[in-house]
C-alpha cells in the first residue's frame, strides 16, 4: 500500500488544488474569495517576476530563502492592502490570508511561480494566477449560493458576517459554509469539472 | 480557558484541515512528511519553538506596533532561523538519528503547516505556558490528523470509486469529511473542558 501513497505528491493538478485549499477553508462568500483569491494570485505574480531576479542576487544556499522571502513579502503587502481598505474583513480573514499566501510555496514546489529563474516562461504564470483567481471566485460564489441561496445581496444589504462566521446564517446549507464545508465543495467541484472534461472528450 | 481546554482545541482544531490547506510545502520538495520517529520528532520540536518565538513576536512586537499584517514575512525569517540554528545543533550530535533529524529540521524551516500550528496557538493562548501546551497539541494533532489522512487515501486508491472521483476529489472530500467529525466532536466536548469559543 506505501506505493501509492506518494502518488497524489506528483500529480500537478493535485499540488495546485492544494494551493488552493486555505482559499477554499476561508472563503464563504464571494467578497471574502476576492480578498483570499488576490492574496494567492498577487503572491504568484509577485514570485513569478520578483523571485528570479532575487535569486540571482544570493549565493545557492540562500535562493530557497530568497524565493519565501519574495512571496511572504508580496502576502504581506496584500494583507496590509486589505487591512487598509477593509478592516472587518482583515479581523474575520487574519488567519487565512496569512495562511494563502504563504501557502504559495506550495505552488512554487509545484513549479507554478518564482522557482524557476527561466522568465520566457512568465505570460504562462500569470495565465496561470488568473485561473486561480477566476477558480477561487467560482468556489467563493458556490458556497454563498449554496449556504444562502443568494449572491452578494445579503451582505450587501443587511449584514458583513459571513454565514460560516458565529452570527452569520446560513439558511440553505449550513455544510456549505463550515471551514470544513469547503473542502467538500472544492472535491465536488473538481469531480464535477473531471466529468465534464470527459464527456466533452467523448463528445466534442 | 484550562490547560485541558486548550489542549483540547489545539488537538481538535483546525488539524484536519490543515493537512491538506497547508502541510505539504516541505513534503512537495523532498519524502513526505516525516513517519518516521526522527522526521515526527523533528516536527514537534519545530513546532514548538516556532510557535512560541512566532507568539511572542507577534504578542509584544507586531500586535502592539500595528503591523499584525507583516506576519508572513516576520515568520519566514524567524522560521528560516529557527531551522537553521535546530539543523546546526542537531548535526553537531553523532549518529544516524541526529543526521536524520538535521535533515527533517532543515526541510521543515518554511513549513505552512509550522505556521498554521503557530497562528492557531498564538490565537488560543493566553499566556506563555498555555502557547507550549497549545503548540504542542496542535502539532501532535496534526501529526494524528496527518496520520489518518493518509490510511485513508491509501485506502482510497484500492476503493472503485466513480471515475469522477478519482484522485484529487476523493482526497479533499474524505478531507472535509474528517475535519467535520472534529469540528463535531470539539462542539459536543469542548464546553466540557471550557474551552467554548
Amino acid at each position: 500500500m506505501n506505493r501509492t501513497a506518494n502518488r497524489p505528491r506528483r500529480d500537478p493538478a493535485f499540488l495546485s488544488a492544494l494551493g488552493l485549499a486555505p482559499v477554499a477553508i476561508g472563503s464563504v462568500c464571494l467578497s471574502d474569495a476576492v480578498a483570499l483569491g488576490g492574496s494567492v494570485a498577487f503572491a504568484m505574480l509577485v514570485a513569478a517576476t520578483v523571485a528570479p531576479f532575487a535569486r540571482r542576487l544570493v549565493e545557492k544556499p540562500f535562493q530557497r530563502l530568497a524565493t519565501a522571502l519574495v512571496v511572504a513579502m508580496a502576502a504581506s503587502i496584500w494583507s496590509l492592502g486589505v487591512r487598509a481598505l477593509a478592516p472587518g474583513m482583515w479581523d474575520r480573514l487574519n488567519f487565512w490570508l496569512s495562511l494563502a499566501g504563504a501557502n504559495c510555496l506550495v505552488l512554487a514546489a509545484a513549479g507554478v511561480s518564482g522557482d524557476d529563474e527561466d522568465l520566457s516562461r512568465l505570460p504562462g504564470r500569470l495565465v496561470t494566477a488568473l485561473l486561480f483567481f477566476l477558480s477561487a471566485l467560482a468556489l467563493g460564489a458556490a458556497r454563498e449560493l449554496l449556504s444562502t441561496g443568494s449572491l452578494l445581496a445579503p451582505f450587501a444589504a443587511a449584514r458583513e458576517i459571513p454565514p460560516g462566521v458565529e452570527g452569520g446564517t446560513a439558511s440553505l446549507l449550513r455544510l456549505a459554509a463550515l471551514p470544513s464545508g469547503g473542502f467538500i465543495v472544492l472535491g465536488a467541484g473538481m469531480a464535477l469539472a473531471k466529468e465534464l472534461k470527459r464527456r466533452l472528450r467523448r463528445n466534442p | 480557558m484550562s490547560m485541558v481546554g486548550v489542549a483540547f482545541m489545539s488537538v481538535f482544531g483546525l488539524n484536519a484541515l490543515l493537512r491538506y490547506g497547508a502541510g505539504t510545502c516541505s513534503g512537495c520538495r523532498g519524502p513526505s512528511l516525516p513517519r518516521d520517529l526522527a522526521g515526527s520528532l523533528a516536527f514537534l520540536v519545530s513546532a514548538i519553538v516556532t510557535a512560541i518565538l512566532h507568539g511572542l513576536l507577534s504578542r509584544f512586537a507586531l500586535r502592539p506596533l500595528g503591523l499584525g499584517a507583516l506576519d508572513p514575512f516576520a515568520f519566514m525569517l524567524l522560521s528560516f532561523a529557527t531551522g537553521s540554528a535546530l539543523a546546526f545543533g542537531a548535526s553537531r550530535l553523532n549518529g544516524a538519528f541526529a543526521e536524520r533529524m538535521s535533515k527533517s529540521f532543515e526541510r521543515l524551516s518554511a513549513s505552512c503547516a509550522i505556521y498554521g500550528i503557530a497562528l492557531a496557538a498564538s490565537g488560543i493562548a493566553r499566556n506563555g505556558s498555555s502557547l507550549i501546551v497549545a503548540s504542542f497539541s496542535g502539532a501532535l494533532g496534526y501529526l494524528a490528523a496527518s496520520a489518518i489522512l493518509d490510511a485513508i487515501r491509501e485506502r482510497l486508491e484500492l476503493e472503485r470509486l466513480p471515475q469522477a472521483f478519482k484522485g484529487a476529489p476523493a482526497y479533499f472530500i474524505s478531507a472535509g469529511l474528517l475535519a467535520l467529525a472534529f469540528h463535531g466532536l470539539e462542539a459536543m466536548l469542548g464546553p466540557w473542558f471550557g474551552s467554548a469559543r
